[in-house]
Parts: C-alpha cells; structure tokens; sequence
C-alpha cells in the first residue's frame, strides 16, 4: 500500500468518524435543556439503569433526562466542580461527609416522606440503593468463611481477593470493617495474620473481581451479597454465593442529592421522587444488582432469594476516617 | 546549533504545551505542597529500585529479542515480520489488566516487587526489541559487514562497536522504560502489595481519597524531578548517523532472542483465547450482548477516530519537534519531564474546555498526545535527533534555512520513525480507558465500554469485545507505520 493511500484512508476514516458522530449527535438531540444527572461510568452505560431510568421517568413526567458520567465514583464530588448538574448519583455513606463538607445541598426532606427506611435518608442525602458487602464464592470450591476469625483458617491460603481501601470502596469498606470491629492495634494483627490467605490486593473492585472469575484465579473475592444474583440471572450459573458473617456485615449504600447551585431543582426533585418509586426501584436493582431501598421490589425475583444478613453498625467510624492517612501508612507497611 | 528566532519560538511553544496540564491545575488550585515524609522516602526508594531493576531487565531481554527479530527479517518474508511485529507489541494494545489476569492465571507465583519488574519486563520487552533491532539495522550494517569479513566474533565486535555506537539509543530507551516503569499505576497496585506503592498511586490517592490537589501536585513534580535526574545521569552521549536499512547487520542476530518477545504475547493470547472460549459458550450470545452492541458502531467510531486522530497529532508534533530542534534546558526538560498522570491530565482538560459532545473526542485526543509525546522523545526522538544533528549543522552552515533543511535532509530521515511511533500511539489510544473515563460524560469508545462492562461483572463481554479492540488498534498501527515506511523510503530516493 502506498503512503498517499495510507494516509487517505487515516484521513477518510477520520472524516466518517467526524461525521457519523455529528449526525448522532443531531438526531439524539433533545429540544431543550434536559434534566443533568452525574453519575459513575457503569450507571449510565447501555446495560446499566441509567437509559432505562431516563427513558420510564420522560414517560411519567415528560421531562428529559441526560446522565453524564463522571468515570470512577471517586471522582464524582471532583468533577461535579467541573461538570454542573442538577442530580448526583452515587457517593457512599464513607464519603458523605466529605460532601457535605464539599458544598452546599438542597434539604430533600419533603421528597417521598415515610417511604424509605430512616436509616437510609437524612436532610441532604437519600439513599436509592443498597448491599451488604461480604464474601462471594463458588459452591463446592471452599468452604465459605463464617466470621472475621475464620477468614484466617489454613483452607483460605492465598485464596482471597481483597480491595486496597486506598483505592477502593469496598476495600475501605473491609479495612474499616476489620479495625472497627477489632480496634485498630489488634486489627493491624489480624491483617498480618491474614496475610497468608491473601492472593491479591487489587486497585479495585473490578480487578479483584476479575482475578475471582478468571480459571485459576482466587476463590473467595469481597464484594456484594447481591454479585451471585448476576450470575444466577445472566449466566444460568448458580454455583456462585454470598457467605453469612455470624457478627454482621458492612453495607454499601448509594445516596443520591441535588446540589444547591441545580438550574432544574424542581424537575430534579421529582427525579428522585421517582427514583424512590417501585418502578425505578425495579429497574435499579435488576440492572444495577443491588438491594432496593423499597423491601416491597425484591419479592418474586432472584433478590427475594438473598439470605437476610445481620448488618452491624459502626462503632468509632468517625474516628477511624479522621485518622485515614496514618491508618493508609500502616497498611502499607504492612506489605500486603 | 544554528537557530532561527522561530524555531525557537516553536520550542518554546511546544514546551508550554508540554507544561500546560500541570500549569492549568496549579492556577485552578493555586497551591503546591511539597513537603517531604518518611512514607515518601520509603516510596521513592521502593518505586527508584523496582524502575531501576524494571528497566535492566527490560533493556537486556528486549536487545536479546531485537537480535531475535533482526534474524527472523533477514529470513523471511515482509509479512511474516510484520506479522511477528504485531505480536510482539500486543501486550501494548489492550488495557493492561488483560495482561495482569493472564499472569495471574498461569504464573500466579509473579508478585510483590519481582511480580511487579516480571510484568513491566513483559510489557516492554518487546518494544525495546522492535526498537533495537531498527536502531541496529540503521546504525550497524556497513560496519557489522566490515567486522564479519574481517572475520570479528560476534561478542568483540557487540563489545568494541556495536554497544558504543548505540549507546545513546540504548540510553533513550534505559530512560522510557525506567520513567514508564517508575509511573506505573495498575501493575505496582494489582500485584505488588501494599508496600511497592509508586507516586503516581500516591497522587490518585491524594486526588481521590483525600481530595488534597496541592499535595498531588507536589507529588506530581517530584515524579517529574526523579525521571529528570535519572536522564540527567545518563547524559547526552554522541549518536552515532543513522542510514536506511538495506539489508540486516551481520553479527547481530541471534534465533533464540525471539523466544524472549514471543513469551509475553503468547501469555496474553492464551489468557485471552482462555476467555473468549469461556464468554462464547457460557453467554447466551444474543441476549447477553444485545445491550452491549446497541452503540457499537458509534464506539466502533469513536475509537477509530480517536486512535487515528492521536496517532496523526503526534506524527505532526514530532516532526516540529524536529524542526524547532529543542536543545539546551529545553531538551533536558522534554527528556526529563514526565507527564502528571491521566487524573491530572484529564481535569486540566476538563478546566480548559467545559463544553461537551464532539469536544470530548478532541479532549481526549490532546490529552493523549500530551501524556504520550515525552514518552515517544525519550524512546526514540531524541537519539534520532542526535544522529543527525551533524548533517543538520553542516545543512546551516552551508547556508541553508530551517525550513529546507527540515525539508530535504530532517524529514526524509525521520518520517518512518515518526509515523511509527503515531502508530503506538495510536495503539495506545484505542486502548486507553482511564483518560477518557474523566473527560468523557459517556462511554465513547470501544476501550471505556470494556472497562464499564467489566465494572458491572460483565467479563465474558469485555473479554469478546476486547478482540475488536485489539484488530483495530493493530490496523491502525499498521496503517501508520506503514505510511510512514513508504513515505521514508519515497523521500530517501528522491534525496538520491
């Protein structure tokens, strides 16, 4: 091939790209400002709720609504800064107080009263949904672990994968878990114990996930209660479970708030109002795979399926966060 | 060096460019904490050795399978050398935690720092071979022709000449390993434990955890001051004319060598092979991939003019680079300077340009180039540069301008290359995921919908997309590298 053919082609190839995406562009176009709503990457992908979501609350309200996506949900209060919108989807209860002390909120007491359970609202922040984090495995490949204690049995040597709680939530989750529950000297002790079970510390969940359902991979991976739901609905594989912590577990809920400087704050409260609706609740948790807030959605699905797990509560939380960066430091000499 | 005041003007612009990311953060922050802690201290020294180690290995295992390649092309057909070119750089064409899974599915022993310098060796090797074997086809024929008829032994001829003469090139790429290595981000994290943290997860730490801009910033130019200091040790060594390669240096090849390039693409492959067997028969296909190929045209597009636009960009900064001929503190500092990671990279850009849509594409497009084109002069430009400094000074002193020694002695001599590494960067576009992931509103290429699938437990997805991935970032390259082999070789023969 010659370089002018070459070259024609990168150019070519470029223009049709070009254009493609300014038709796309114009016929995907919506009259009007729509209703923005950030969120993580997964949440408004093609499979994720956030299409769906869009689509079912134009149909109730006729509002329109463009989900931007703030990539990893870490970054969310970061790029709010820089990407406006009216709703936010998507923090953790662990990085609420890093939000509110971020900016101001609207107070979303008044939306959907008495509808969801009081531990998952508070003035500024509602949550939309939910899981309790444990261990998932496959049956028959090991015996599941029942309490912190027993994660250290010999039948767990180099099988689990584990989160960094520096870049991960749910890592933080589980590091938070273990020195909370343990307190924070005797906690480092048990990780040094736990060492040996430990296959891989990855950056996130996705990674260690990833090294879970990969041949030859780990066998245990700390995740969701709701992870084995995905598989049972979308892979027909049943073997994959949650194990039951006798002492409780973790939970991971999503909030989600309106900031105070929203341009479409009204349309944005009726986006949560409808969020909290049966309907939505349905479409978030079979494309999500995650617990509704409203109990009443999980019945007669794979969900209603799920073991009722203990949850705990957290003892010195506040205390643990504050003291992040020097706990950060003893993980890391810890050479997990 | 004679330079004209808009060469150097163009220098300067283009260091700006360089700058602009880390300049853009600090005015939107306006603060830079660069205090020092014993956690830094133990990361800089874990990080320095782990580079250090990753960059030897590397160095040594790529010239081996440089001499492997050098022996396959003076054996067989362009084709089969291209074909085995492609393999060698597939560790480099899809995301690295492909490369991560495959590892740990068959060598799960690789972990902590030797994990850590095993997989960097296997990510990189293969590109130093690539790019030995065409520094020694250019710079070692007449000479090695000579060696051997005068009856030289191999290693003599390596030790007196060979290793001498391309020192510089050597040095260039002791220099891209060590910097990529010393910045790595996934691979310390997946497989080296808590202790081998780098700064770069310490800067995503500061950035997500603790939200504190200034120190991710000190951070950030430390990391530029550390790799600044390594290339300032190497220092500058004399390069030595680089020819056209007509035929393949004797005394150079060794048939071993490709098993060393072909170890980590045959790893990669069975992980992936593995995979896609496993998403093929365990997916019900057509509703397990009717959601995901909803939009794949228009990620299809997406990748194709996001890889084919950064590959061309960097063709077109690397060739005014090589006009404006950037020498003194300012080469020091585009040797030296290693790009603020693609958190930074990205909110800069996010900064700069509020608006959406088909800016996006054009977002992401610069900050590519801009994470990349300090790799690409560390790797391979500025020893080209060097080689041909001489010729570029004799064209001057002749009385020539810029614009015609650029035209008729710099350009023929540096098209190929540089439309070689457009086409890595173009590879590398069409797999990148976690600058776009900032930038973007939205899922806007092939390379975002295989991390969101495997964000959301749908492996076997990512995996079987993943391969489409791959075939176009590979046609791309080509398609480059291919355009700019023709165009070097068209430009040489009208010079004669």
């Amino acid at each position: 091939m010659s370089a002018k053919a070459s070259l024609s082609i990168a150019v070519v190839a470029i223009t049709i790209s070009a254009l493609y995406f300014s038709f796309n562009k114009l016929r995907n176009s919506s009259p009007g400002n729509p209703l923005r709503v950030l969120s993580y990457g997964s949440f408004s992908s093609s499979w994720g709720p956030g299409p769906e979501l869009a689509e079912a609350f134009r149909s109730e309200s006729g509002i329109d609504v463009q989900f931007y996506s703030a990539g990893d949900a870490g970054l969310i209060l970061k790029k709010l800064d820089l990407m406006p919108a009216d709703v936010v989807l998507g923090f953790d209860e662990l990085q609420l107080p890093e939000a509110r002390a971020a900016r101001p909120w609207q107070n979303i007491e008044r939306i959907a009263p008495g509808r969801v359970n009081a531990r998952f609202r508070d003035p500024q922040f509602v949550a939309f949904d939910w899981a309790p984090l444990t261990f998932v495995f496959r049956n028959a490949e090991i015996a599941p672990p029942t309490s912190l204690e027993d994660l250290l049995d010999a039948r767990f040597r180099g099988q689990i994968a584990l989160e960094d709680p520096r870049t991960s939530a749910p890592g933080l989750q589980f590091f938070l878990w273990v020195l909370d529950d343990l307190g924070i000297d005797e906690g480092f002790r048990y990780f040094v114990k736990l060492k040996s079970n430990i296959r891989s510390v990855a950056s996130g969940w996705t990674e260690a996930y990833g090294s879970f359902t990969s041949k030859g991979g780990a066998l245990l991976v700390f995740s969701y209660q709701t992870s084995p739901v995905y598989h049972w609905v979308s892979e027909h594989d049943l073997r994959y479970r949650a194990a039951e912590f006798s002492d409780g577990h973790p939970a991971q809920i999503e909030y989600a708030a309106i900031p105070r400087d929203c341009v479409k704050c009204i349309e944005g409260e009726k986006f949560l109002d409808f969020l909290l609706s049966p309907r939505a609740q349905k479409i978030l948790m079979t494309k999500n795979f995650m617990m509704p807030v409203l109990d009443s959605v999980r019945s007669g699905t794979e969900f209603a399926k799920l073991p009722e797990l203990k949850l705990r509560a957290w003892k010195n939380l506040p205390e643990l966060l504050a003291k992040r960066g020097e706990l950060f430091s003893r993980w890391r000499e810890l050479g997990m | 060096m004679f330079k004209s005041i808009g060469q150097s003007t163009l220098s300067l612009a283009l260091l700006t460019l360089l700058l602009l990311p880390l300049i853009i953060v600090f005015i939107h922050f306006r603060q830079i904490d660069l205090s020092w802690s014993s956690e830094l201290s133990s990361v800089l020294l874990v990080n320095s050795a782990q580079a250090l180690a990753s960059a030897t290995a590397s160095l040594v295992l790529g010239a081996v399978g440089g001499a492997g390649l050098l022996w396959l092309q003076a054996r067989s057909s362009r084709l089969v050398v291209r074909i085995f070119e492609f393999f060698v750089l597939l560790p480099n064409a899809v995301p690295v935690l492909f490369l991560l899974l495959s590892v740990e599915q068959f060598i799960p022993q690789a972990r902590g720092l030797g994990g850590i310098v095993f997989v960097h060796v296997l990510l990189n090797a293969g590109l130093v071979a690539l790019s030995f074997a065409r520094a020694t086809s250019e710079k070692l024929v007449t000479l090695s022709e000579v060696a051997w008829q005068g009856g030289a032994k191999p290693l003599r001829f390596w030790l007196k000449i060979g290793i001498p003469l391309l020192r510089r090139d050597l040095g260039s790429l002791f220099a891209f390993v060590f910097a990529l290595s010393f910045c790595s981000f996934a691979v310390p994290l997946a497989i080296g434990g808590s202790r081998a943290t780098t700064l770069e997860v310490l800067i995503y730490q500061k950035i997500r955890i603790s939200a504190d801009w200034s120190q991710a910033l000190g951070l950030s130019l430390m990391q530029v001051i550390v790799i600044a200091l390594i290339v300032s040790l190497l220092g500058r060594q004399k390069s030595a004319p680089r020819a056209a390669a007509t035929s393949v240096p004797r005394l150079c090849s060794f048939p071993l060598g490709n098993i060393i390039t072909l170890i980590a693409p045959l790893l990669l492959l069975a992980g992936l092979v593995r995979a896609a067997l496993t998403a093929f028969s365990a997916v019900s296909a057509a509703s397990a991939f009717a959601d995901v190929l909803g939009n794949f045209s228009e990620l299809l597009a997406g990748s194709v003019f996001i890889g084919v636009s950064t590959g061309l960009l960097i063709v077109f900064f690397l060739l005014v680079l090589s006009y404006a001929q950037p020498s003194g503190w300012q080469r020091k500092l585009w040797l030296g300077f290693s790009s603020p990671s693609s958190v930074l990279v990205g909110f800069s850009l996010l900064i700069l340009f509020r608006s959406y849509g088909l800016m996006t594409y054009f977002k992401i497009i610069l900050g590519l180039v801009a994470i990349q084109i300090s790799v690409f002069y560390r790797y391979e430009w500025d020893a080209l540069l060097g080689s041909i400094e001489g010729q570029v000074t004799t064209a001057r002193i002749l009385g020539a301008g810029p614009w015609l020694t650029f035209r008729r002695v710099i350009f023929p001599q540096v098209a190929r290359s540089a439309f070689f590494l457009g086409g890595l960067a173009s590879l590398w576009a069409w797999g990148d995921f976690s600058l776009s992931a900032v930038v973007a509103e939205r899922n806007l290429s092939l390379a975002m919908q295989v991390r969101a699938l495997m964000d959301s437990y749908r492996f076997r997805q990512a995996n079987v997309l993943s391969i489409a991935m791959i075939c176009g970032g590979m046609a791309t390259f080509f398609l480059l590298s291919g355009a700019g082999y023709v165009l070097g070789a068209k430009s040489e023969t009208k010079l004669r």
